[in-house]
């Protein structure tokens, strides 16, 4: 025992005593030259090894380039720079890239950590448009890109309400990941329509019975009183739809002559009684206000509700769930139906964030170039193939019509490995070739094509982005209301209760938040 | 203990036997039986997980979660990572703590005061995320194993019992060893660190524990996915699965999170090794130390 | 305490004897404090700097340099905010029912393992209890929910006997009793180890000693064992009022919801919903400050009443 510890100990002294000589070594040749003039100096050398080389086999006749960028992975797997799909968009594009993958979970600080330090890659994929984006974007740790998008083939074209939800204070800060305006849709479980005799929903009253009868009539047929008409979870999110229904704006309406909140119309109240009296019929799910945000969706997994209402992209998982478990279950997807509000849906943002350019590491237009160029052919047609669906003949096949594909199972060039869509902009949306892969895949694409000439657009969304009062307090803000909603549908407050909700959020900087985006919005 | 201690025992010692043997048993299988229901989930289908709520023994089992993990060429990287860290970076906290705990156990050191002050000043103090994260950086640790295990080598809180576990042992011991000759250093090696053992013991296991852990600095300071540690891996399986991850949940281009028997094996895979650790430890806390052994 | 005795006695011998000759008899000693004190130096004091961003709004593309100045604003926002007196009282309302329940749970926890006869059997409970630790916030919330939701195991119990529904999870009242619960579950066994190692440091000799003097093994417990855990205990107290205004925020937030929030909003959520999820380094570091300048008030203040009390404290 004791020898073994001396050897620890003196193991220990060595490591450590290496460990301060090996700080010393590479803290000095770090601290002369800041981490920009590194990377550059790094791409040039790569670069002129590779001249000779690449412009033999690169599509376009030009010296092969290199870009760095930054974007997640999800699983801790993602693809590594020698995976066929990498080489073969390298190909393409005829740039060298280097990549960083972060895992998605605490993605802003390091993004913020790594800026901080001056070492984030030219190319940084950003999320969201959350308050530390916007702030570092205003501080101009990113490119203003409103002026150069023109000179592109692709960037020129993005969706110009896309363009608008990511704009912060008018100027164009990346380049959207495009995504559908709409996602919504209604999924059933036809088997429990089926069971109740019911059919999808024509309008609200025949919405409302197919959830009294999912709730009350044992839709799965066990015997049991084990079935939610309606689930919802802590964040409520599907709340404010269902006030739409009621003749609600979408976030924010006009009233009085100024844009405000949804929850201070007299239509907001009326869905929420709606929400209640489903609440205290014992429709809506008891345990929603502590529900995990997943908590829906693994309801529609445990056969504990028969509808979902929103993205019912879902269904596709879902349908694979259910054949792989074996459960016998088959599902409608829906538009949306008549409502007192006539047909109301609402829109996402149509983006899921946006690719950046770091000014700390592209110091001048020519770079600025060379990485738009980069981004510009990743929208290509032949590239975003690659990055969605792969390799042809590898991971797809052409179908006989040449428009359609089917892909083969398990993705062959990536196995395991994820993240390498994730730098798909999409610009031109569904530039790259979409097949639905089964029925519910079909009724999926359907809905949201319908429920598309349905979307009522919240006209505050980026006027929000504005108000100094709403990005120092917003969250606190919103959580008032959302606690307020909650508290009253489950009886825990009264109508009066909400009132000094409402005062409450007025008092904490409500009104100043609205004062702010009306300002604005005259302005403009 | 001393068993001679028991053999007048009195009725109401007996009845607090029965009582205490009792009443632990109900607190050990309070506090394991969540954790075999996580191990009983890792080799459950996923629709058993979802539709029961609770079980100890899987319907029908599975080990095709485990097979997910270890086809994965990540996870059995960053376990190894992890393992490395863990117990290089446990020696180095324990030299650290006890070069340092041991001469300010000593009320004669000059500026003792003044060192304990700083140092404690540092329990509730500290720079915070970006200012750490630019001393690695300037060090060069970025992307280097050290980084997980330097930083995190003292902790205040740690240090600070450790040097009071030195105060504790009787000075008479070491006034004795210097009167034969021994200098400062034979006296820790073979007196002080002799005695310590289930200190020693103790603050292994928080270390090895912390190390083991390591979630934020691995975040931070590595970008090479050759070095991610197993509790990133984790704990970004957790909260994918959870939907606590912004935007994931309106992107087509996301991976589906991982069903419910992966997350729970990979629960399984992150914690079972270091809760063995304990196990080899015990022995340590159980003997009483013979403190007159060695002062005779 | 004859150690304390025997220490003051070199302490002034070491006066008298003069700095230079004290630094040349304890070179050793010296030099064994270098890493340590380096390490302080490099990783702890060299980033703390970092609190001066409590003043300014700090960008990390901007730097310290260049974020601008913004003096006392966050601080301002911070005790002006409407919802101060409530984020405060319910902050302390946590951590003082942690350091009445949670606190002793460890010690007596302890105590009683350590009367456990059979050294196989207390092996085993050790090995048990200390397995929650491993849980992290998720999990556990996630079990909790399990349990205690209205449809969960624990109500299902109560009805087969006759009880009516209790809503462990949203009641305001319940709140409190449920984090304190959570934290013993999970920390208890945990907490034993360094009790049970400072057990085991125990001379034997005392023991050997009082049963010479007839003592049973409550009396034991009360004059040897006890007495010998008593430094631990005030130590390990010391270091718990030093965070009393931290109440660790996974565990709170996880719990927290729409219905509980009056009593459930702590300063830590409170920051992770106004701060991080704003992106607001200087306001957190603000509200960071804040805890830490009560933080170190109370561990020198309860330091300074132990040592008055002839305990040996941090230092």
């Amino acid at each position: 025992m004791k020898r073994r510890s001396v050897l620890a100990l003196i193991m220990a002294m060595l490591l450590v005593f290496s460990a301060f000589a090996g700080c010393q070594d590479s803290g000095n040749s770090s601290q002369e030259s800041s981490a920009a003039q590194e990377q550059s100096t790094a791409e040039e050398s790569k670069a002129e090894s590779e001249e000779s080389q690449a412009t033999q086999d690169s599509v376009v006749d030009e010296p092969r380039q290199s870009v760095s960028i930054m974007s997640i992975t999800f699983n801790g797997n993602p693809v590594g720079d020698d995976n066929d799909r990498v080489l073969m968009l390298e190909e393409y594009t005829n740039y060298d890239i280097e990549f960083t993958w972060v895992l998605d979970a605490d993605y802003n600080d390091k993004i913020n950590s790594m800026m901080a330090g001056g070492t984030l890659p030219e190319i940084t994929l950003l999320k969201s448009l959350s308050s530390s984006v916007i702030q570092n974007c205003r501080a101009g740790a990113f490119w203003d890109l409103t002026d150069y998008l023109a000179n592109y083939n692709n960037l020129s074209q993005i969706n110009e309400t896309v363009l608008q939800n990511t704009a912060i204070d008018g100027k164009t800060y990346g380049i959207p990941r495009t995504r559908t305006l709409m996602r919504n849709g209604i999924v059933y479980r036809q088997d429990w329509l089926e069971a109740v005799g019911l059919e999808p929903a024509t309008n609200l009253d025949e919405f409302t019975e197919i959830l009294r009868a999912f709730t009350f009539d044992d839709p799965d047929g066990d015997g049991q009183n084990d079935t939610w008409g309606l689930m919802s979870t802590k964040a409520s999110t599907g709340f404010d739809t269902i006030c739409m229904w009621f003749g609600a704006p979408n976030g924010w309406g006009e009233k009085d002559g100024q844009l405000q909140p949804a929850f201070l119309f007299d239509e907001y109240m009326d869905g929420m009684n709606y929400l209640k009296d489903l609440y205290d019929e014992g429709i809506l799910n008891e345990d929603f206000p502590v529900l995990e945000n997943s908590g829906t969706k693994d309801g529609f997994k445990a056969e504990q509700t028969g509808i979902y209402i929103s993205n019912c992209d879902e269904a596709n998982s879902w349908y694979t769930y259910f054949a792989d478990q074996g459960i016998d279950a088959t599902m409608t997807v829906t538009a949306q139906f008549e409502t007192p509000a006539g047909k109301v849906v609402a829109p996402t943002d149509g983006h899921a964030g946006m690719l950046s350019i770091f000014t700390g590491a592209v110091k001048d237009e020519e770079n600025l170039d060379r990485c738009l160029t980069f981004l510009d052919r990743c929208n290509d047609k032949t590239a975003e193939d690659l990055l969605e669906n792969g390799i042809l003949d590898v991971d797809y096949t052409l179908n006989a019509d040449g428009e359609t594909i089917t892909k083969i199972d398990g993705n062959p060039s990536l196995g395991e490995s994820d993240g390498f869509n994730q730098i798909m902009m999409d610009v031109l949306d569904n530039g790259y070739t979409v097949t639905p892969s089964n029925a519910v895949a079909e009724q999926v694409l359907a809905a949201q094509q319908e429920n598309s000439d349905y979307i009522l657009a919240n006209p505050a969304k980026v006027l929000l982005l504005a108000s100094d009062t709403y990005n120092a307090n917003g969250s606190q803000l919103d959580q008032i209301m959302s606690d307020a909603r909650i508290q009253y549908i489950v009886g825990s407050i009264d109508q009066a209760g909400w009132e000094a909700a409402i005062a409450n959020w007025r008092t904490m900087g409500g009104d100043s938040v609205i004062e702010e985006v009306n300002a604005v919005n005259s302005a403009a | 203990m001393a068993k001679s201690a028991r053999r007048n025992d009195t009725v109401f010692s007996r009845i607090f036997d029965v009582f205490n043997v009792i009443f632990l048993a109900a607190v050990a299988a309070i506090t394991v039986l969540p954790f075999i229901y996580v191990l009983a989930c890792s080799f459950a289908t996923e629709r058993e997980i979802l539709e029961k709520p609770f079980f100890i023994i899987p319907s029908e089992i599975q080990i095709e979660s485990y097979k997910y993990i270890f086809s994965s060429s990540t996870l059995p990287r960053a376990f190894i990572n992890t393992v490395y860290i863990t117990v290089v970076g446990t020696f180095i906290a324990l030299f650290f703590n006890i070069t340092l705990a041991y001469p300010l156990a000593k009320q004669r050191i000059m500026g003792r005061n003044v060192i304990l002050s700083l140092i404690t000043f540092t329990l509730v103090f500290g720079g915070g995320m970006i200012p750490t994260f630019l001393v690695v950086k300037g060090l060069g640790l970025i992307d280097s194993l050290w980084s997980l295990m330097l930083p995190g080598a003292i902790s205040t809180w740690n240090l600070i019992i450790i040097k009071n576990f030195f105060q504790g042992i009787p000075a008479e011991l070491e006034e004795a060893a210097k009167i034969d000759g021994a200098g400062d250093m034979r006296v820790l090696w073979q007196i002080v660190l002799p005695l310590s053992k289930p200190m020693l013991a103790t603050f292994a296991l928080f270390y090895a524990v912390g190390f083991w852990n390591s979630y934020t600095s691995a975040l931070l300071y590595i970008n090479d996915l050759d070095k991610w540690t197993l509790q990133i891996m984790l704990r970004q399986i957790i909260m994918l699965a959870n939907g606590s991850i912004d935007g994931s949940e309106f992107d087509e281009t996301v991976a589906r999170p991982p069903s419910e028997s992966v997350q729970m094996a990979v629960i399984v895979f992150g914690t079972l090794p270091i809760l063995c650790v304990y196990p080899f430890l015990q022995k340590h806390f159980t003997k009483g130390v013979m403190v007159g052994a060695i002062k005779g | 305490m004859p150690k304390t005795k025997a220490a003051a006695a070199s302490k002034t011998v070491g006066r008298k004897k003069g700095f230079i000759h004290n630094l040349k008899m304890d070179k050793w000693l010296y030099i064994l404090m270098i890493p340590g004190l380096l390490h302080y130096i490099i990783f702890k004091y060299a980033p703390m700097w970092g609190l001066v961003i409590a003043f300014q709004d700090y960008n990390p593309f901007l730097g310290l340099f260049k974020s601008p100045w913004v003096g006392l604003k966050h601080f301002q926002m911070f005790f002006s905010n409407s919802m101060f007196g409530t984020l405060f009282s319910n902050t302390l309302w946590v951590s003082f029912l942690n350091i009445i329940f949670s606190f002793p749970a460890p010690i007596i926890l302890a105590l009683m393992m350590n009367e456990l006869r059979f050294q196989r059997y207390k092996r085993v409970v050790q090995t048990c209890v200390y397995i929650p630790h491993f849980l992290s916030w998720v999990i556990v919330a996630s079990l909790t929910y399990t349990l205690f939701s209205p449809t969960g195991v624990v109500n299902r119990v109560l009805e087969s006997i006759g009880i009516a529904r209790v809503q462990f999870l949203t009641s305001q009242d319940l709140f409190r009793p449920m984090i304190v619960g959570q934290t013993i579950w999970k920390g208890a066994g945990w907490g034993t180890i360094i009790y049970l190692a400072a057990i085991a440091g125990v001379d034997t000799q005392l023991y050997e000693a009082a049963i010479v003097d007839g003592a049973g093994r409550f009396r034991q417990l009360w004059h040897v064992t006890l007495p010998a855990l008593r430094s631990t205990v005030v130590l390990m107290l010391i270091l718990k009022l030093g965070d009393v205004l931290d109440t660790g925020f996974e565990q709170i937030y996880m719990m927290s919801n729409s219905l509980n929030r009056a009593v459930s909003e702590t300063f830590d959520t409170y920051v992770y919903t106004v701060g991080i999820t704003q992106g607001s380094y200087s306001y957190s570091t603000a509200v960071g400050l804040f805890k830490s300048v009560i933080g170190i008030i109370l561990i020198f203040g309860s330091n300074a009443l132990a040592k008055r009390a002839g305990e040996s404290g941090i230092f």
